[in-house]
């Protein structure tokens, strides 16, 4: 067996980034397999063996009907049972992009009064923002240990605002260096404009920009030479922080 | 025991209801006679109604499910079996009053929040089978004085649409009536029932034999064949010698077949030809323009990448070593004047099922979308049944939101132009592009007799009946609303997916889309494949449907979307089955393939249909038809270009106020607002995108895609169309189409040796008949069109790969009759040889000076029109110079000079940048009577801004040598504000500046995030 940390990411129902998420994982050093939600829970989660890293990539789980995410955060929820929080606590690491942000939020990783609502100018976006890194993480530690605070990164979405039900919950999860990613403008109404939380030591990782899709730098907006593709560096900071724990 | 659940969902706080916001929004945007009313309040409520079978028990569980699990969100309230009411709406206030309006789908229109709420209720209740459909409420708080007709008018106009929607209004009172009489008055009951229909019995019998063809012709006007007089007859004798009567399935898979929008007819015509110019060269006598012009440019080209043209349902190239690509741009024109939402929705997923269905499956990777409506100002009230292109605009909008961005297909470049012949019917062109991969024969279909008849995907239903046909007719008070349908993209992502990991296990030999025409055309078209003679035998009572009780003619023609049709080799039958049940794809098996020459149909095992291949795909008569060449029509005024859409203003303002005027017409303006609500960049591979600079300040020509991870290839696109110009000579909008795609494409990378072109025509009606006196001129134009873009394909040695024509782009009610200018789309896709060589589209502002060059291929002296000139050798040499600047990375900036001519692509390229612009030039003034800065906005055809670095300058001037280089200013840095300065020299002195940041204001509006 190889040494490599494995990295598993989801397919299926609608997600539509597994294709460069797993490009992404595998750049990075990972052993990536992409699975179909059904084959997931049809072994119930087995797959998670031996993984270290589980992403729920971004798309439109479920055409977003009836609230995006939360149909497949239902699905999993029936259908794995406690396997996802076991993996959560034998320190398996989590990334949910856009779409698989609003599957961990809808199912609860983040807090029950948690929710990403529509944006507050009532329709999808996509644009490139600037974020700073604003709190610790397996994906974030290592750029923050390099003195990078900031990076650029395109969002694609339409329900990216995120709600606090009780401001006192926003306030703790402030306090406790939840909010990892904010947007250094307001670009969607997210609270405190937020735009990625962490939870479990900084393993658990939600965000609604896209990190796989900034690796490499001509697919910037200003073109070649203008940024260092930071993206893709989420990514082999996790690999980096999980190959030698397992 | 069936129970009915009615669910409401109502959000906590205003704050949390978006369709409310948008609700108001659009009322004030569409509905201006209460503009007066200034404080109109409104709350929204999502309504479910779940019906299952079973004890009190289970309809408890589902109950509680539905309240606790499925629909519980921390911003809303639920409430199970009962209304959910606003509390602000419980307050009732002395002088006004709230309105209940509640929404519903109608019957058999895809419900995609209520098949995900099926979904979501059997994972939670234990596989438990319901049948549920979705609406909505909307409360709208409005003074006493407001009538009920008022509101009722308000929510036709602006609410709902009655194609594909239903809705009722209620006043506060007769609202709370109603929900204490406990929501009987669902949805389920009326559903088209199964007893309406005894469907054996059914089979209608059309008796050609007996009736005369005016008998003939008024049954197919009634019945939406669209079946001419000629093509009546030809029938009818085909019968005759058979000695028995037609079926009405096969008289539907005749018209379908037989459709102008199946078998392109005019494009096939034997046409006569008259011509008088002189400037064009045309014989006598053109049997079909399609096989002469377009596929015969394509025959003279030598082009060693060309992999499948004309052939299938797109064009494929090969690109690089690893991958080919296929294209095809379709039209959506007559469902989107009926329904705009659901018509560019069903276009965008209707083009990506003609990429996955071309060869044996591409996967989409890029879309793009152009649309053409008429102004944003027009007059209202419009003629009957007209949208307002506002709202037409605003329906493809969410449409294409929708479409592209649920389907994971990025939206990569596109256009919006506005004219007014566009207000009768507008025209929504959707393209899709996808991969192959190289090594593979991925390609051909083969099919062997025995092979399975596999439909794969959504359900039949009566949606989308008669679309071909319809689309072949111009758009009149009978215009069905059957034609009208909804996407639903979560299905098609599904099949999408099942179909690539089914590809690559081998487990089917050939496949293609449902579309016009249904199963008629797809299993039709894929009989032919079988042995030599073709043939199928296919039970369509054996396909899942929606609902039961459609007729056989009904199943055999419906449009419904999201479906493909393979064939699947009997050893793989039980793989693909199980495959498809993994992947949550439903399949229905029909039949089998045959050599039989026979497309054989049956329901439940009898047989409803019986129709020789070769006479079903042969027996179509030729049409015979007349055209006249149109002259060049005489303008007063001497002049071509966006910036006389100013008007009077054009000339009696200053250059100093002009300009902004310019940038803010409506087609010259951003469309950043709209493209920034599409996904421009899912799948990792946009390196192009439609704006550049980190804020998307300056707009881009074209898109690039790198195609692989580890090489830098890619591919460019540019798309070009001139209508304005198709109004005064349609020889120069097919040029100016051509080169405005090529300048797109090659700013975007393109090798010009590596190239492919796709053709899109919309037309107005080119055939004779009562109230078209002019139909010989408009064939003459599409004769003359077709001509010059094959002598231009020849000279640019770009091969045709594929296209599509839509002829009835009429609108006819009554008196009125609005036809759009002839149109002809042009795309251009081609070889990127490293994506990382590709000029910016905006200008770097450097510590050193940047050269701005203006440069065209053409004599830019317009001729005495002042419509631009095009000599496609010139082009040609032109581009190969361009590309080998580009391949040496000599061109650091570069944009077309398009819409608003030189001075608006040259502002274009400096917002955002960071830098400012000094110009000073010497202008030519060869119009009498105009300023001499008119020059300034002119648009000559193969024209291009340039920034170039000062080392590089001399590069440029040599590969140049034989064209048109004025070295126009400078760029640099800006120390603080941006601006634009021009100092004119000659003949007459000017000095102006602008502020970039006022220029910018203008072009992009007032910033919205």
């Amino acid at each position: 067996m190889s040494n490599k940390a494995r990295a598993l990411i989801l397919s299926g129902d609608g997600i539509n980034c597994e294709q460069e998420t797993a490009y992404a994982a595998k750049e990075t050093g990972f052993l990536a397999k992409t699975i179909h939600v059904n084959d997931f829970l049809a072994e119930k989660g087995k797959s998670l063996d031996g993984a270290s890293l589980l992403v729920i990539p971004g798309g439109f789980s479920f055409g977003d009907e009836l609230g995006s995410g939360k149909i497949l955060a239902l699905k999993l929820k029936h259908g794995l049972g406690e396997v996802l929080t076991k993996f959560i606590e034998r320190r398996g690491a989590v990334l949910g992009i856009c779409n698989g942000f609003q599957v961990l939020t809808r199912l609860g990783v983040f807090g029950s009064g948690v929710v990403l609502a529509q944006n507050e100018q009532g329709h999808f976006i996509n644009r490139w923002v600037r974020l700073e890194i604003s709190g610790p993480s397996i994906f974030t530690d290592r750029l923050r240990d390099r003195g990078i605070t900031t990076l650029e990164l395109p969002v694609r979405h339409g329900e990216g605002r995120l709600v606090f039900a009780d401001e006192k919950d926003a306030l703790k999860a402030k306090q406790e260096g939840q909010i990892v990613l904010r947007y250094t403008e307001d670009v969607n109404g997210s609270w405190n404009q937020t735009a990625g939380l962490t939870t479990a030591q900084g393993r658990v990782m939600g965000l609604m920009p896209h990190p796989e899709a900034f690796w490499t730098d001509e697919l910037h907006p200003g073109g070649r030479g203008e940024k260092v593709p930071l993206g893709i560096e989420l990514f082999s900071n996790a690999y980096e922080q999980l190959k030698d724990a397992r | 025991m069936r129970h009915l659940i009615r669910v409401e969902r109502a959000p906590v706080d205003s704050k949390w209801d978006p369709r409310a916001r948008r609700a108001l929004s659009e009322m004030s945007l569409f509905f201006p006679k209460w503009a007066k009313y200034h404080q109109i309040r409104a709350f929204s409520t999502e309504v479910y109604w779940v019906a299952v079978a079973g004890s009190a028990d289970i309809r408890d569980q589902v109950s509680r499910a539905l309240a606790e699990e499925v629909l519980a969100d921390p911003l809303c309230k639920v409430s199970a079996a009962g209304s959910r009411w606003p509390n602000e709406v419980l307050k009732q206030q002395e002088r006004s009053q709230w309105w209940c309006l509640e929404k519903s789908f109608r019957p058999g229109v895809t419900d995609n929040p209520g098949h995900v709420l099926a979904e979501a209720v059997s994972l939670v209740c234990g596989g438990a089978s319901t049948e549920c459909r979705s609406g909505s409420r909307l409360w709208l708080e409005l003074p006493r004085e407001v009538s009920a007709d008022e509101v009722r008018a308000y929510a036709e106009e602006v609410f709902f649409n009655a194609l594909i929607e239903r809705v009722e209004v209620w006043a506060f009172g007769q609202a709370k009536e109603k929900d204490a009489g406990l929501f009987k008055g669902a949805l389920m009951e009326e559903r088209p029932q199964a007893s309406t229909l005894k469907v054996s019995g059914e089979v209608g019998k059309i008796d050609f034999l007996a009736l005369n063809l005016d008998e003939l012709e008024k049954l197919s006007r009634e019945r939406l064949w669209a079946l001419t007089r000629s093509e009546l007859e030809c029938i009818q004798t085909h019968y005759r010698a058979l000695g028995r009567p037609v079926t009405d399935v096969e008289i539907e898979v005749l018209a379908q077949t037989w459709s102008e929008h199946c078998k392109h007819k005019i494009f096939a015509a034997a046409i006569s030809i008259e011509n008088e110019r002189k400037d064009i060269e045309l014989p006598e006598r053109v049997s079909s323009v399609f096989k002469t012009y377009i596929r015969g440019a394509t025959r003279e080209i030598p082009a060693s990448y060309l992999k499948s043209v004309f052939e299938d349902n797109a064009g494929v190239i090969q690109v690089t070593s690893e991958w080919d690509c296929a294209i095809k741009v379709e039209t959506h024109n007559s469902p989107s004047a009926l329904d705009p939402y659901g018509g560019a929705l069903t276009g965008i997923v209707g083009v990506n099922r003609d990429i996955l269905g071309v060869g044996l499956g591409a996967h989409p990777i890029a879309n793009l979308d152009v649309f053409c409506v008429g102004p944003l100002d027009a007059k209202e009230p419009l003629p009957p049944r007209l949208h307002h292109p506002r709202r037409i605009l605003e329906g493809v909008r969410v449409g294409v939101e929708h479409g592209g961005n649920k389907s994971g297909i990025p939206t990569v470049t596109g256009a919006v132009v506005h004219h007014e012949g566009y207000l009768g019917k507008p025209l929504v062109f959707c393209g899709t592009i996808g991969v192959l991969p190289a090594d593979k024969d991925f390609i051909t279909k083969t099919i062997e007799p025995g092979d399975h008849i596999v439909m794969v995907g959504g359900r039949i239903g009566k949606d989308g009946i008669h679309g071909a046909t319809f689309s072949s007719l111009e758009m009149n008070e009978d215009s069905p609303v059957s034609a009208v349908q909804l996407g639903d993209p979560l299905t098609q992502r599904r099949v999408w997916d099942f179909l690539i990991e089914a590809r690559d296990q081998g487990l089917f030999r050939a496949v293609t889309d449902n579309g016009a025409g249904g199963l008629s055309s797809s299993i039709g078209e894929l009989a032919r494949l079988c042995g030599k003679k073709g043939g199928a035998k296919m039970d369509v009572g054996l396909a899942k449907t929606k609902y039961p009780g459609l007729k056989p003619f009904e199943l055999v023609v419906s449009e419904s979307q999201e479906r493909m049709s393979f064939a699947v080799q009997p050893e793989k039958l039980a793989s693909f089955l199980a495959l498809a049940d993994r992947r949550g794809v439903e399949c229905s098996v029909l039949g089998e393939f045959e050599d039989s020459g026979r497309f054989h149909i049956l329901y439940h095992e009898q047989t409803v249909g019986e129709l020789e291949m070769a006479f079903l795909h042969e027996g179509l008569p030729q049409l015979e038809l007349n055209a006249r060449v149109p002259k060049v029509q005489r303008s007063d005024k001497k002049r071509f270009g966006a910036w006389l859409q100013l008007g009077d203003k054009a000339l009696s303002l200053s250059l100093e106020k002009v300009f902004p005027e310019v940038l803010s017409l409506p087609n010259v303006r951003t469309r950043r607002p709209m493209v920034r609500q599409y996904d421009h960049e899912v799948q990792a591979r946009s390196v192009r995108k439609p704006y550049g600079t980190p804020e998307h300040l300056a707009p881009n020509d074209g898109a690039t895609l790198r195609l692989g991870r580890s090489s830098f290839e890619g591919i460019a696109l540019g798309l070009g169309l001139a209508p304005y110009a198709a109004a005064i000579d349609p020889k120069v909008a097919a040029e100016l189409a051509l080169d405005e795609a090529l300048r797109n494409a090659v700013v975007a990378g393109l090798d010009p040796a590596h190239a492919a072109l796709v053709d899109n025509f919309c037309w107005p009606d080119p055939l004779a008949g009562p109230g078209n006196p002019d139909a010989a001129e408009k064939l003459g134009a599409l004769v003359v069109t077709c001509q010059r873009l094959f002598d231009g394909a020849v000279a640019l040695r770009m091969p045709f790969v594929s296209g599509k024509d839509s002829m009835k782009n009429d609108y006819r009610m009554g008196d009125v009759k609005i036809s759009v200018p002839p149109t002809v789309l042009i795309t251009a896709m081609g070889k990127v040889h490293d994506v990382r060589k590709i000029p910016k589209g905006y200008v770097v502002a450097g510590k050193e000076l940047r050269k701005i060059l203006w440069v065209s291929g053409q004599d830019i002296v317009p001729d005495a029109l002042g419509l631009p000139k095009v000599d496609f050798n010139r082009t040609q040499k032109f581009l190969s110079a361009f590309h080998r600047l580009v391949q040496t990375e000599a061109i650091e900036s570069a944009h077309d000079v398009s819409d608003g001519g030189w001075l608006v692509a040259t502002a274009e390229m400096l917002f955002g940048s960071g830098a400012s612009a000094r110009l000073s030039l010497e202008l030519a003034d060869v119009r009498t009577g105009e300023p001499n800065w008119a020059t300034l906005f002119s648009e000559p055809a193969t024209s291009f801004v340039l920034s170039v670095r000062r080392e590089d300058l001399q590069a440029v001037r040599e590969e140049f040598s034989d064209f048109t280089v004025i070295e126009a200013g400078e760029a640099f840095e800006a120390a603080q504000n941006q601006t634009l300065s021009l100092e004119v020299r000659q003949p007459e002195k000017l000095k102006v500046s602008w502020d970039l940041r006022a220029l910018e204001r203008a072009y992009h509006g007032e910033e919205t995030r």
